[in-house]
């Protein structure tokens, strides 16, 4: 094949385009000629593919294959560890089986409802924030937590030695230590998510019906348990919703940094649906409350409190206030109708 | 005997040895980052999506099955990882556009992915053609083209490196795309019939 005409229009833009220099109106124009015919797409899908092989022979030195080796061994020896430790501990419980077989059930079936957990010869910690209160606390590896009210994270004795694994059940707000050779991992049922050094909000109560993460430094990677397991890295000031029914996974832009309120006693909502809101307040002000009309139950309000200073009933007024809602107070218990 | 060098090493990956793996990471994986690099645009994302293809063949080694070459086995995780990872992209840009985004959608949509996927040279171990290709460029060609293909340099950069105008840019551009194209377009060829046979 010779080589072309290159004192084409089309060749002008085509090459615009491979070398990012292309307008918004040559845009428009090699839109129009891709148009006109198949054999027009089929030449510039050829000089697409051309361009992107050349990428082999660049010679700039930007990924380093030892490292990446390296993280590889790391990685795969611990996957080993941990199934060998598994295997071990199972040896073990059928040994018990033949001397006590009652034991050996109770001990199995913990084994099994365990299988996700770190490894055995470490004893598993728990920190949980009652209803009504919250936790600050320090991790070994530095990592600062707030544990929102009714939310309780796990992790294993060896944690920030051999790996920074921790399962969270409700909201935290992380300040992630760097450690390039461990990544900081956290697992919920439903969305998984690695970093390696951060600052992000990670909220996911078994009763509500959206996980979210909102990202204010760094880059996290979360993986979509519910669906194939799909990969999604977010940018700071990016929430990720995950619909817990449907399993689908969007991101949307945040001001991350309002998701962190809470830990400031502020409770703060970023057009979240009336029931996730009310199961904060019950968490936060240790209340019961019933929604009495199906309808309300779409409804999405934004909106920023101060738990110390304002009452629950105040909230509710500023609630009511949109016109949407009247409530009614009976103790502990506050009952929500449509208006 | 390539071939049977091939099965042995696919051999020693099944059974899970490190040399084996160290192979991978010597031969192919900085070429795999580039060409994740070509799709996200970001050295972060390239890598870490490697580091997951090769985990994720360790861990699910008794299982794979590798029909392919190996080099063509990751080419092509590595690109449906990549548009996977483009398309929950899109869903977000939905919401956050630009004009530059929009670009790369339109073009994108143009083309369903695995249509006519991009990398197939790659693939196929043409790499030293391409190379060779490359070399033949005219010298002044040469270097313009590399700083504009590889260093990401804008026309008026390059002009201002080289003390040359940004139309004598263009035009070695223009120009080392049309012989590569020349070049390299019958190995596409050939590469459509093996696709279709």
């Amino acid at each position: 094949m010779r080589p072309t005409n290159i004192h084409t229009r089309i060749e002008e833009l085509i090459t615009n385009y491979l070398s990012g220099s292309l307008g918004t109106e040559e845009l428009a124009e090699l839109e129009n000629w891709l148009k006109a015919s198949p054999e027009n797409q089929k030449y510039f899908r050829q000089m697409r593919e051309i361009w992107f092989s050349a990428i082999g022979v660049g010679e700039e030195i930007r990924y380093d294959k030892e490292e990446a080796f390296r993280r590889f061994l790391a990685k795969t020896q611990m996957a080993s560890e941990k199934k060998v430790a598994k295997r071990y501990s199972l040896h073990r419980y059928m040994y018990g089986a033949a001397a006590i077989a009652l034991l050996c059930i109770i001990s199995f079936a913990s084994y099994w409802s365990g299988s996700e957990q770190i490894k055995k010869q470490f004893a598993e910690m728990v920190v949980e924030a009652p209803l009504g209160s919250k936790t600050k606390l320090y991790l070994p590896d530095g990592t600062l937590v707030w544990l929102n009210a009714g939310s309780k994270i796990s992790y294993s004795q060896g944690f920030g030695v051999a790996e920074r694994k921790l399962q969270l059940t409700g909201e935290g707000y992380f300040e992630v230590t760097k450690n390039e050779q461990l990544p900081f991992e956290i697992r919920t049922k439903e969305l998984e998510l690695r970093v390696l050094g951060t600052k992000f909000n990670f909220r996911n109560y078994p009763e509500d019906e959206e996980v979210s993460v909102s990202l204010l430094e760094g880059k996290v990677r979360l993986i979509n348990y519910l669906k194939n397991n799909d990969l999604c890295y977010l940018e700071p000031d990016q929430k990720a919703i995950l619909n817990k029914k449907d399993g689908q996974l969007k991101v949307s832009p945040a001001e991350a940094r309002y998701t962190a309120e809470w830990t400031n006693g502020y409770l703060f909502f970023d057009e979240e649906l009336l029931p996730d809101i009310i199961k904060e307040l019950e968490r936060s002000y240790n209340v019961k409350i019933y929604i009495k009309d199906e309808s309300l139950k779409t409804f999405r309000f934004y909106g920023n409190f101060i738990r110390k200073e304002q009452t629950i009933q105040e909230i509710l007024d500023m609630l009511a206030s949109t016109g949407k809602l009247e409530y009614k107070i009976n103790g502990k218990e506050v009952q929500l109708y449509a208006k | 005997m390539e071939k049977e060098k091939e099965l042995h090493l696919i051999h020693s990956l099944k059974s899970g040895d490190n040399q084996a793996y160290k192979y991978i990471y010597d031969h192919h994986y900085v070429l795999l980052c580039k060409i994740a690099y070509e799709f996200l645009k970001d050295d972060f994302l390239a890598e870490s999506i490697v580091d997951d293809i090769i985990f994720h063949l360790w861990e699910k080694r008794d299982t794979i099955k590798i029909t392919t070459s190996l080099r063509s086995y990751l080419v092509q995780a590595v690109r449906n990882r990549c548009i996977n990872y483009l398309n929950l992209e899109r869903e977000k840009r939905e919401v956050r556009f630009s004009v530059i985004d929009q670009q790369g959608e339109w073009i994108n949509s143009v083309f369903p992915s695995d249509d006519y996927p991009l990398a197939r040279l790659l693939e196929n171990e043409l790499e030293q053609e391409i190379r060779n290709a490359i070399d033949r460029l005219p010298e002044e060609c040469k270097v313009v083209f590399k700083k504009s293909r590889f260093e990401e340099k804008r026309y008026e950069q390059i002009a201002e490196e080289l003390g040359i105008s940004v139309n004598t840019v263009k035009y070695h551009i223009k120009n080392a795309i049309s012989r590569l194209n020349a070049d390299l377009s019958k190995y596409l060829l050939l590469l459509i019939c093996c696709f279709w046979n």
